[in-house]
Formats: structure tokens, C-alpha cells, sequence
């Protein structure tokens, strides 16, 4: 191998090129001008290799005082790569330094999924005491005029005197078997084919009409109002609002939107989410049972409709079923606590015949919102 | 000569001696290694002093694979180190007078400012998200427009700390290159050009461009030389005003029209609430004039962003070239002659493949789904487990879309534009290159690169 060679030299002070010859000892490259002085020694274990194209060898010393040596002899350049310990180290991420970012991003990644389940929610049940009820009801009221305007197009109802009369008996036979759980009157009905009801902040509940429709008794309706009304008396939307936010900024902006890292945000949200929902529904049904069984109605009523409405097929995507799913775990669930609570002791109708009646039609009549 | 073994040197694919017959082995070797190679040479600048990039694609792949996996594998955050690799790829395959660029920031560096970065970013989004669910309906768009315009201005900052920070990370025969300048000044500069640029309906950017760019040059200096910009807004004016008067014009009469005749009131009031912060336009309170308007604002405003998409590449080129062509770097005179039509080139190839990339993978995972089907089908399957296993290897087959177009666009787009770009430009008196002095000094942090990561403004060009 050749241990000597011509190659271009720059002092890092200049950009003009000196024509050396270089000359590779045990421990130094000598680097030496045109008239044979010493320029340069450089040691062999500080010599460290750029980036360069293919045919040219381009070294500095570390550290870096910008001097340059361009070997384009293609032995010299072998040489020097074989004579050099650390010549390969050039700048670029060491080996070790690359096990260590691929280990601590995927334990930094664990964590950070380990406090989006069980660290947020917890975070989310000690904020939404704090929050003010009045901020509750101001997105209460944002979140209701979108869902009117997309479900009803911006229709309300225009009920008869009859139809609001056993609207208001009915949510006054509610509220008098909530102890004290219900407060303020913030239920509304709008015109709209889909069988569905929500809560959501603030206390405010959307029945649409679509349900009272699919409804064969009263005590159907009155199930699914106890049922949202679960949902309002623990704060279901506040805590689930906040879990989101909480979880959008956990991983969404601290992860941020780069390859990849979008379709695990979607669908840790989407699972995440899905468990808290289950988690709430069961708590919204107990809810339900209790108040209904208080009122002398049919606790049984939330399921027989939902059965009603899976039998009827076809139950569109913002149906009841999207986010009521019924399943067997549920109806188990509710018989077993109507077993522990006894017998409804003074059954009576939530509603006489005729009052249901007008009910049924509470939104045959329709206008534009105000 | 080697006519004699019946492979003639006009065709050089077969002229490869395999049986070592031929009366001049060594001379028909040579001949066959020139003709059968596609770069059988190292990549040098030529003696007119042509920037080269050496446009190899081996060396590119396996660290474009690797970067994409260890990215992956980190949820993102790799994606600095592979930045720095790229740039240190590119920077050390572009000559200048023969000698390469030479790239020295740190992955960490870009890291750390990401991280300062997002203490910035994160409350801001913080604002957003609050807005957006507590405020009252008709006040939310306001506030969302508000922080909008903040991060429009932030975008501008991180523009200009980034090209500072890979231009302050750039060395050449050992000279650094140094861009000073305030990133928030340079903000603000670029915030007024466009509020002026909307203003004067488009005419003013001639001058904001040649200002920019002049901001640019004259802070920037390669060792003790400083770079200086002698060129102005006339260099453009011309291709700039044919595209104005076919893309912009239409939309601009409009817009003239609108202010003259348009019947604002009328038009606030037909505003009716659609929903939380959503409103809907009512067109059945507004004049018949007036609802022509509004679809003649439609169909040219949609003109200007097609005409603007479409004529980018010639525009880019024109500007780029004209700009470059008048930028001096102390006495040293440079030339640039980039062609729209290789660029339109490039992006053509570059669309069919990704193209041909998106009707291919759906067909391969499709067909994947179809087998997991049959498979759990056998296998007795509940419905459920079914589903996610077909949803798993959807998402798998997004996954190697992303990863197949990102490749290719580094290799097929990145590459390619950076090799037409410093392929154009020609240093007319190279032998003033060997006459710069300079002194190495480091100052710049790798915040202006991280933050601009964290606003998505991640490009790699040199900056020129």
C-alpha cells in the first residue's frame, strides 16, 4: 500500500487550494508544501473522514479548526482509511447514540399511552368538579345550536298547548323522582327523522322527534330522558370533553403530525374513548333504573325500545344504536339491579292516554328558529 | 481491431472480453468501462466552473430506508437525525470549483430547538382549543383568525431562523458560511409585503420579492466575503406580469368590481347561524348582481389557484435564475440558467410514479385482505377479530404508501430538482474562489431549525 501521495490542502483560513504531498507514518500524517516544509502533522486517531462524492477522500481533524485534506489517490485514500481508528466517526449519529434516541422515544411513547389511559381520565375527574357549571352551559348552548342546525336544519317544533302541557308533566314526574339530581328545565325536543337523544354540557338534553315516533308507551321515553339525564347528573360530556382536549394535546401536539404518528393518535383516541363510553353508559343506565323505578315507570323501558329500533334494521348512522350499542352485558346489568332494588311499589302511569297522545304529535307542527 | 471477434466497438454492451482473446485486452477494457458504465468517473466541477451535484442515487437509498424505519420506530422523533444525515448527503455531493459543500449541524441541535419550540407552540394551541369549545358562536371565528394570523407570522419567523441555521451550519474548503439578520425582523418585513401584496391585488410582488431576496443576500457572507444582490424587481417584472395578467387579473376585476358595486350590508346580513361558530350564506337576500359576484369571485379565484399551481416551475425558474444570476459574492460573478422544463419534467415523472405507487398498493393489500378473509374464514373467525385484522393490514399498506412516496420523492423529486438547480448555475471567474479568507466561528443554535420542524416549514434547500 502506498504510505505517500499527492493530495490539495486548505489552511481553513483560505479557499486556496496548496498542492501537498502527504505522508502516512505510524502515528501522524506529515503534510508537506511544494518546497518539502512541514505544513501539517496531523495524528492518525484525530482524523476523521466528510462527506464527499465517490473518488475523493476528504478529511479534517477533530477538533474542527477548518483545515482540509482532499485525497483523490486512490491508494493514499485506502491507506489512510485503514491507518485511521476513528476515521469513519464523521459527525454523523454514532451507533450507540442511535439505540439510545430508538429506546428512550419507544419508553417516552409507553408512558406517554400508559398516562393517555389511566392518567388523563384521573386528571379529568379531579378538573371537572372545579369547573364552574356556568362554563358547562355555555358549551352546553354552542354544542346544542350545531346539533339543531345539523339534525333539524335549524327547525324547532311547534307544539300544541296539549302536546307542551304533557311535555312539562312528564319532565316535572322526572324531576320529582330525581331527588334533587335535576335541576333547571334545559330538555328540548326537535323535529328530526333520527331516532336519537343527547346530553350534553350544562344540563342541556336533545330529544328528537324521531324517537318519540319509534316510542309505543310513554315509559320509553321517559327511560331514554333518565338515561341522558344520568349522563348530565355525573358530567359525562365534561369529563369526556376534557379527557379529549387532554388527549389531543398529549399526543397530538407533544407527538405531533408526522409519518405515522397521526394513525396511532386516531386510534389510541378511538379505543381510549370507546372504554370511556362503555364506562359511562353503564353509569348513566344505573342512573336510569333508579329514577324510573322511583317514578313508578317501567325500568325495562330503555331496552325494549332499543330492541324495537335493532329489529326495525337499518339504523343509519346517527341513530341511537351508534352510540347506544345494546348489548346482553347491559340488559344483565339492568335486570340484575332491578332485582336488588324490589318490585315497583306504586306503579301509575307517568302520562295519561290522552297525554301521550299529544305528546306523539308535539312536533307535527314545525318553524324556522328564531 | 476487437471487429474481429464479431462484437464491434459500436456496441459496447457486448464488447465486455470474456474470454481474453483479443489482440488489445487493455485498450478494449478501457473502452468497454467508459461506454458500459453510467458514471464510471468521480463527479468533478468542469474547468468553466459548473456547480456539480453528484446525482448517484446509491449511498441515498439505504439511508433514506433506514431514516424512514428508525422515524417510524420513534414515532417521529428520529426524523431530526435523518434530516441532518440527508443534509450532510446532499451538502457533500454539491461542488463548487470542484470542491464539496460540507454540512456540520447536529440532529441533537435541531431536537433541542424543537423542544423550546413546542413551549411556544403548545400553549398557543392551548388558546385554540379554549376558543374554539368556550367562547360564544359569533366571536369564535374572530379569535380563531386571530391566532391563525399569530402562527401565520410564526411561520415567517421560523422560515428565516431555519435558512440561518443551515446556511450557518454550511462550510466550503473550510470557509463558513454565515446568514445574519433577526428572524423577527424579517417577519415583519415579509408580514407587511403581504399585506401590501393583497393591497395592490398581487402587483406588489415584484418588489417584495426582490426585497426579500435582497434581505436574504445581504446578510449572508462566506468566510469574510460578503454576498451582495445588484439585480431588482425588473429582473421579474416581465414573466411575473404575464402570469399576473392571465392568473390574477380576473380575480382582481372582481375584487375592483365587488368594492364599487358589492352591497356589503346586504351581504353581512344574509349571514345566518348554521350552527356553534358556522354560518351559512342565505343568496336569496342579496341582489342578482350581487349573488353573480359572488360565483364570478368563485370560478376566478379557483382560475388563480390552478394558474398559480400550474405556472409555479416556469415562474420558480425565471425568478431563481435571474436572482442568482445577479448575486455576487465579492468580485466573484455567478450565472444561473435553470430551465422550466426540465423542472415540469421532474414533477411530471415524479406524479405518474406516485401515481402508479397509490394503484398499486391498494391492489397488493387488497388482495392481502382478501386472503386474511379466506384465511379466518378457516379458521372459524369472529366477525370482529376479522375486522381488525383487515383494518390492521389496511394500515399497513398506508403505512408502506407513505413510506414508497416519501422514498420516491426524496429520490425521484429532492434529488433531482437539487441536481437541475446546482447544475444551472456557472461561477464565471472560479479562480476569485481561491482568493476567499475567512475564520471559523460558531454561534447559531439549532432553535430557528427545530422550531421550524415543530411549524412544518422542514425543507432542505441550500438557500440560494
Amino acid at each position: 500500500m502506498s504510505k505517500q501521495g499527492d493530495a490539495t490542502f486548505y489552511d481553513g483560513h483560505s479557499a486556496k487550494p496548496h498542492a501537498v504531498r502527504v505522508d502516512v507514518q505510524p502515528e501522524v500524517v506529515l503534510i508537506a508544501g511544494e518546497d518539502g516544509d512541514t505544513i501539517a502533522a496531523w495524528p492518525l486517531s484525530e482524523i476523521r473522514m466528510i462527506d464527499a462524492p465517490a473518488g475523493l477522500l476528504r478529511v479534517r481533524l477533530e477538533p474542527d479548526d477548518g483545515a482540509r485534506l482532499d485525497v483523490a489517490h486512490a491508494m493514499l485514500a485506502q491507506t489512510l482509511m485503514t491507518s485511521c481508528p476513528s476515521i469513519r466517526n464523521r459527525g454523523a449519529i454514532q451507533r450507540a447514540d442511535q439505540i439510545k434516541i430508538v429506546g428512550w422515544s419507544v419508553a417516552a411513547c409507553i408512558s406517554l399511552v400508559l398516562l393517555a389511559v389511566y392518567g388523563v381520565p384521573a386528571i379529568a375527574r379531579g378538573i371537572v368538579p372545579a369547573i364552574p357549571m356556568a362554563v358547562d352551559r355555555q358549551i352546553g348552548a354552542n354544542v346544542k345550536s350545531n346539533i339543531a342546525a345539523q339534525l333539524s336544519r335549524g327547525r324547532v317544533c311547534a307544539p300544541s298547548a296539549a302536546a307542551d302541557a304533557a311535555f312539562k308533566t312528564l319532565l316535572d314526574r322526572l324531576r320529582a323522582a330525581s331527588g334533587g339530581r335535576i335541576v333547571g328545565d334545559v330538555t328540548t325536543i326537535l323535529p328530526s327523522p333520527v331516532p336519537n337523544a343527547f346530553a350534553m354540557p350544562g344540563g342541556h338534553v336533545v330529544l328528537l322527534s324521531g324517537l318519540i315516533d319509534k316510542a309505543e308507551t310513554v315509559d320509553e321515553v321517559a327511560a331514554v330522558l333518565a338515561h341522558e339525564y344520568g349522563h348530565v347528573a355525573y358530567r359525562h360530556s365534561m369529563h369526556k370533553l376534557v379527557s379529549e382536549a387532554g388527549l389531543y394535546f398529549l399526543l397530538g401536539v407533544v407527538l405531533g403530525d408526522f409519518t405515522g404518528g397521526t394513525l396511532i393518535i386516531a386510534g389510541s383516541r378511538a379505543v381510549l374513548s370507546a372504554g370511556y363510553s362503555r364506562e359511562a353508559e353503564r353509569e348513566a343506565d344505573a342512573f336510569a333504573v333508579e329514577m324510573m323505578h322511583r317514578a313508578g315507570g317501567d325500568p325495562m323501558a330503555l331496552s325494549t325500545l332499543l330492541e324495537r329500533i335493532t329489529a326495525g334494521r337499518s339504523p343509519g348512522a346517527l341513530s341511537i344504536l351508534s352510540t347506544h350499542p345494546l348489548s346482553a352485558e347491559r340488559t344483565a346489568d339492568v335486570r340484575a339491579q332491578l332485582d336488588a332494588l324490589g318490585p315497583v311499589e306504586t306503579p301509575r302511569p307517568l302520562l295519561t292516554d290522552a297525554e301521550w297522545q299529544a305528546l306523539k304529535g308535539y312536533c307535527a307542527e314545525t318553524s324556522s328558529g328564531s | 481491431m476487437s471487429t474481429a471477434n464479431g462484437s464491434g466497438p459500436s456496441n459496447p454492451w457486448k464488447s465486455v472480453p470474456l474470454t481474453g482473446q483479443r489482440a488489445e485486452p487493455d485498450l478494449a477494457d478501457a473502452a468497454a468501462r467508459a461506454l458500459d458504465r453510467p458514471d464510471p468517473e468521480p463527479a468533478r466541477a468542469d474547468s468553466e466552473g459548473r456547480v456539480v451535484f453528484d446525482a448517484r442515487k446509491s449511498g441515498l437509498i439505504p439511508l433514506a430506508i433506514k431514516g424512514y424505519l428508525l422515524t417510524l420506530v420513534t414515532l417521529g422523533i428520529y426524523r431530526f437525525w435523518y434530516i441532518t444525515d440527508l443534509r450532510r448527503f446532499f451538502w457533500g455531493h454539491t461542488l463548487v470549483h470542484g470542491s464539496p459543500l460540507e454540512y456540520v449541524g447536529r440532529g441533537l441541535e435541531i431536537f433541542l430547538g424543537f423542544l423550546i419550540a413546542l413551549a411556544i407552540i403548545v400553549p398557543l394551541n392551548a388558546v385554540v382549543i379554549g376558543v374554539s369549545i368556550g367562547l360564544n358562536p359569533t366571536l369564535a371565528p374572530f379569535a380563531t383568525a386571530a391566532v391563525s394570523l399569530i402562527f401565520g407570522f410564526l411561520f415567517l419567523f421560523a422560515y428565516y431562523r431555519a435558512r440561518r441555521y443551515r446556511l450557518n451550519r454550511t462550510l466550503w474548503r473550510g470557509l463558513r458560511v454565515r446568514q445574519t439578520g433577526s428572524g423577527w425582523g424579517y417577519a415583519v418585513r415579509a408580514a407587511g409585503w403581504i399585506v401590501l401584496g393583497v393591497l395592490t391585488l398581487g402587483l406588489s410582488v415584484p418588489f417584495a420579492e426582490a426585497d426579500l431576496y435582497r434581505y436574504r443576500i445581504e446578510r449572508m457572507h462566506l468566510g469574510a466575503a460578503p454576498f451582495s444582490f445588484y439585480g431588482s424587481w425588473r429582473a421579474i417584472a416581465v414573466p411575473y406580469g404575464i402570469l399576473w395578467a392571465i392568473f390574477i387579473l380576473p380575480l382582481a376585476l372582481v375584487a375592483v368590481t365587488a368594492l364599487f358595486t358589492f352591497d356589503f350590508v346586504a351581504f353581512a346580513g344574509a349571514w345566518v347561524p348554521a350552527g356553534n361558530g358556522d354560518f351559512r350564506l342565505d343568496t336569496t337576500q342579496l341582489g342578482p348582481g350581487d349573488a353573480g359576484l359572488i360565483a364570478a369571485f368563485g370560478l376566478s379565484a379557483s382560475w388563480t389557484v390552478f394558474g398559480l399551481f400550474v405556472s409555479y416551475p416556469f415562474y420558480y425558474a425565471r425568478r431563481t435564475s435571474r436572482f442568482f444570476s445577479t448575486t455576487a459574492l465579492q468580485g466573484v460573478k455567478t450565472e444561473m440558467r435553470l430551465k422550466a422544463r426540465s423542472l415540469y419534467r421532474t414533477y411530471l415523472l415524479f406524479f405518474l410514479m406516485v401515481g402508479l405507487a397509490g394503484a398499486l398498493i391498494p391492489i397488493v393489500f387488497g388482495g392481502l385482505n382478501l386472503l386474511i378473509a379466506f384465511l379466518s374464514g378457516l379458521a372459524s373467525l369472529s366477525e370482529g377479530s376479522q375486522t381488525v385484522a383487515t383494518i390492521i393490514s389496511s394500515v399497513i399498506g398506508f403505512y408502506i404508501f407513505l413510506v414508497v412516496v416519501g422514498i420516491l420523492g426524496l429520490i425521484y423529486l429532492q434529488r433531482r430538482i437539487w441536481e437541475l438547480v446546482a447544475g444551472s448555475i456557472y461561477v464565471l471567474n472560479p479562480e476569485l474562489l481561491d482568493k476567499l479568507v475567512g475564520r471559523l466561528q460558531d454561534s447559531e443554535g439549532g432553535f430557528g431549525a427545530g422550531f421550524a420542524d415543530a411549524m412544518d416549514v422542514g425543507d432542505f434547500d441550500i438557500g440560494l
